[in-house]
């Protein structure tokens, strides 16, 4: 029995402890920071801000740190409390602390979809008074395309985190001894299927082909409708047009590259690599659209593969070339007891310095900005430094062929996932576009606003 | 004075009583009560997590049951799903069972090996199975090869992803077994010495013994059975994400798609209380067909 009354009576003690511990203020310290001019000091009061990103793991967590040294020196009495989430794992996160009533103060990486719903619902803190405040040129300032598409409301609240883009990556050895030149800056789809059908071979003879010409991730079909002269959507997004004859036959040549011109491999091959790029780094795949973060990054490094990438070939028949990107964007939530310290921090972190800070950071690989045009030239400038591959350069000329690609609706999920069980048949080569174009209108179109 | 201290001794001891378990009873109020509550109201709204809850009464169920194709395309592979993965499972994990209850050399490893696979994660084993599978490099395949048969092309093709988790289901039939193995060595061995002294053979001593006096462990292990194959989920989410073409949408996977991807968490949480009524019905279902073939070691039926 004494033991349990001990236990009992440790318990208590530690309930009320915790109980006390939260129910406690936290007295915030102060800080003095130089003013300006350095004449006098301004005393600020010591402010954490929370702030979630997505990246992996406790390496990404050193990385942001070191890049957030110069906004620390700046604005010592800020202290940047970060919480870093895989992608996918970022979105959930953050719905979920919204409902339970605590987001973040400032979020990188808000998917289209979710921004839209966070601003429309208020969530997001419309940024504009801050900006106006200080006189700040913000229509001026970011890139207009991305602020349009990422503040259709025509508030400041949301700008772009980064932008990306796709070229052509393609391995040298394997074009090398199939004897054919590199690819160029004029290559069309044509030449991309001429290539491709000479570098997918059975190279050890067993009857299995186990060196592919070209792949891509089914899902980024949008590109090839662009490079078209079309479009999968209407303009505001109220209608799928797939059964466009351009949008059918751009479908058509995609499934000729897997089931007619056998360049590119099933599904089934595929799933055997996390994404396409890993097909590329592991010496089976001739060509694929690279991105550049995530591929030059995580898929290539201390691979030794002899590669370079290209711009996109263009579409034959109209000379157009496209590549899609997606990504977030970096937005204060209305709900932080700090917006004053948030709009600074959120300034920052998309400023030119605070794009280049993070871009560049401490791996010395620049990232394509989504903010400030001005931040072009430093970031350019660093792509010189890049080794591997040769032509990087690539990654900065194809973007203005460059559009974003997901759906700036609220219920983009929902329509994809509408989309999915039709294009699974697609892709499966058991249905053809025309079969499947009018089940697809059927089902998205009122899923569609 | 002695009864006044005996009550106050037992108040005292009721008093820590509750105390220990209260860390348990608070757990369950606040993890389980509650939100059963609250989902039982969001089921009545339209509800996205960021925007407040507005009541839309019965629209919700009326909308999964009269408009939404793809709730009765999961109820129909969930059933599926249970119709076949529910007896191989009995037949497989019984059957094993069966056969540990002979005693012999090395049974205890077998014991171990034949349960291990049923207590790892089930991300590790989608992982696994997602290997097997794989049509080109997988070994189900190679194996099935060896046969001068093409295998198929198992969760990338739509006739044979639904059948693909019901064979990976049996990976976890060790859970059933031990269960199984448990009952059956509960059984009284004069039973048996008495039926074959009777002149009883194995056959019969099966049927007429082991069987009965094993029925409460099979009616335990249906209704586990039923209640888990209805609540099927991370294989599918993350081995085919309910492809291709929909055939492995499994009802708790689309829930959860149209709570965490959708943010519909109204809709959710009426399919989460559909859900409920179904597995009860079924639940109910077999335990009112106990009485008819579920037998306790004492009872005598016709009475």
């Amino acid at each position: 029995m004494n033991t349990v009354r001990k236990f009992l009576g440790f318990f208590m003690v530690a309930v009320i402890l915790v109980g006390c511990a939260q129910a406690t203020p936290t007295t915030e310290p102060v800080t003095t920071a130089p003013a300006t001019d350095g004449s006098t000091t301004t005393e600020h009061e010591a402010v954490t801000l929370s702030f979630l990103r997505p990246g992996l793991g406790e390496d990404a967590q050193k990385e942001t740190d070191a890049q957030f040294a110069p906004f620390h020196e700046k604005y010592p009495w800020i202290t940047i409390d970060t919480t870093i989430a895989l992608p996918p794992e970022l979105a959930t996160k953050l719905q979920t602390s919204i409902a339970g009533g605590l987001p973040p103060d400032v979020v990188m990486a808000i998917g289209i979809g979710d921004a839209i719903k966070y601003e429309n619902s208020g969530q997001l803190l419309d940024l504009t008074p801050y900006a106006e405040a200080e006189g700040f040129d913000w229509k001026n300032y970011y890139d207009p395309d991305a602020l349009a598409y990422f503040n259709p409301n025509g508030k400041l609240q949301c700008v772009a985190e980064t932008s990306d883009t796709r070229v052509l990556a393609y391995n040298k050895d394997m074009f090398d001894a199939a004897g054919l030149a590199y690819p160029t800056d004029d290559w069309t789809w044509n030449d991309l299927v001429t290539a491709a059908q000479a570098l997918t071979k059975d190279t050890n003879s067993d009857g299995q082909i186990d060196q592919w010409g070209f792949a891509t991730q089914t899902w980024d079909d949008q590109p090839w409708i662009w490079a078209a002269g079309a479009s999968l959507y209407n303009q505001d997004y109220s209608e799928i047009l797939i059964t466009d004859p351009v949008v059918k036959k751009t479908y058509q040549f995609l499934a000729d590259l897997r089931f007619k011109y056998n360049v590119w491999p099933p599904n089934e091959v595929l799933a055997t690599f996390p994404e396409v790029g890993f097909m590329f780094a592991q010496g089976q795949l001739a060509m694929y659209p690279a991105r550049w973060l995530p591929d030059t990054i995580f898929f290539f490094a201390g691979i030794p593969i002899n590669w370079d990438v290209a711009m996109f070939p263009k579409n034959p028949d109209t000379g157009l070339r496209a590549a899609s990107k997606g990504g977030g964007c970096i937005g204060v939530f209305a709900a932080t007891p700090h917006p004053e310290e948030a709009y600074l921090w959120w300034r920052w972190i998309t400023s030119d310095e605070g794009v280049y800070a993070r871009s560049v950071g401490s791996n010395g690989i620049p990232a394509l900005p989504g903010g400030p045009a001005s931040s072009w030239p430093l970031l350019t400038a660093a792509f010189d430094t890049v080794k591997t591959p040769a032509n990087a350069k690539a990654f900065i000329e194809m973007q203005p062929y460059t559009r974003f690609s997901d759906l700036p609706i609220d219920n983009a999920a929902e329509v994809y996932a509408a989309i999915s069980p039709f294009m699974d048949e697609f892709w499966l080569g058991t249905k053809s576009i025309d079969e499947l174009a009018p089940e697809i209108k059927a089902a998205v179109d009122p899923l569609l606003k | 004075m002695k009864r006044t201290k005996l009550s106050r001794m037992a108040r005292r001891e009721e008093i820590e009583g509750w105390l220990l378990i209260s860390p348990w009873l608070i757990g369950i109020c606040i993890f389980l009560v509650v939100p059963m509550i609250l989902s039982i109201y969001v089921s009545f709204t339209k509800y996205d997590y960021v925007s407040p809850p507005e009541f839309i009464g019965l629209d919700n169920y009326v909308r999964a049951l009269t408009a939404d194709p793809k709730f009765w395309i999961s109820l129909k592979i969930t059933f599926l799903f249970t119709l076949m993965s529910l007896p191989l499972n009995f037949l497989l994990s019984f059957g094993v069972a069966l056969l540990l209850n002979f005693r012999g050399a090395g049974l205890k490893i077998f014991r171990t090996i034949f349960y291990l696979p049923s207590i790892l994660p089930p991300v590790a084993v989608s992982i696994l199975w997602l290997w097997i599978f794989n049509p080109k490099y997988g070994m189900l395949n190679q194996i099935i090869g060896w046969f001068g048969i093409k295998g198929p092309g198992w969760l990338f093709d739509p006739k044979w992803a639904l059948f693909a988790l019901v064979v990976m289901s049996m990976w976890g039939f060790g859970q059933g077994m031990i269960v199984y193995l448990a009952g059956l060595q509960n059984i009284n061995t004069e039973y048996y010495d008495a039926a074959k002294v009777d002149g009883a053979g194995p056959f019969r001593i099966f049927t007429k013994i082991t069987i009965p006096l094993m029925s409460p462990v099979i009616f335990f292990n249906i209704v586990m059975g039923i209640i888990g194959s209805f609540q099927v989920f991370a294989q599918a989410f993350i081995m085919t994400g309910g492809g291709p073409v929909n055939s492995t949408l499994f009802y708790m996977l689309y829930l959860y798609q149209n709570s965490f991807k959708f943010y519909k968490a109204g809709y959710a949480s009426a399919l989460g209380w559909l859900l409920f009524v179904i597995i009860a019905f079924f639940s109910l279902l077999v335990v009112r067909s106990s009485s008819a073939w579920v037998y306790y070691e004492g009872d005598i039926k016709g009475r």
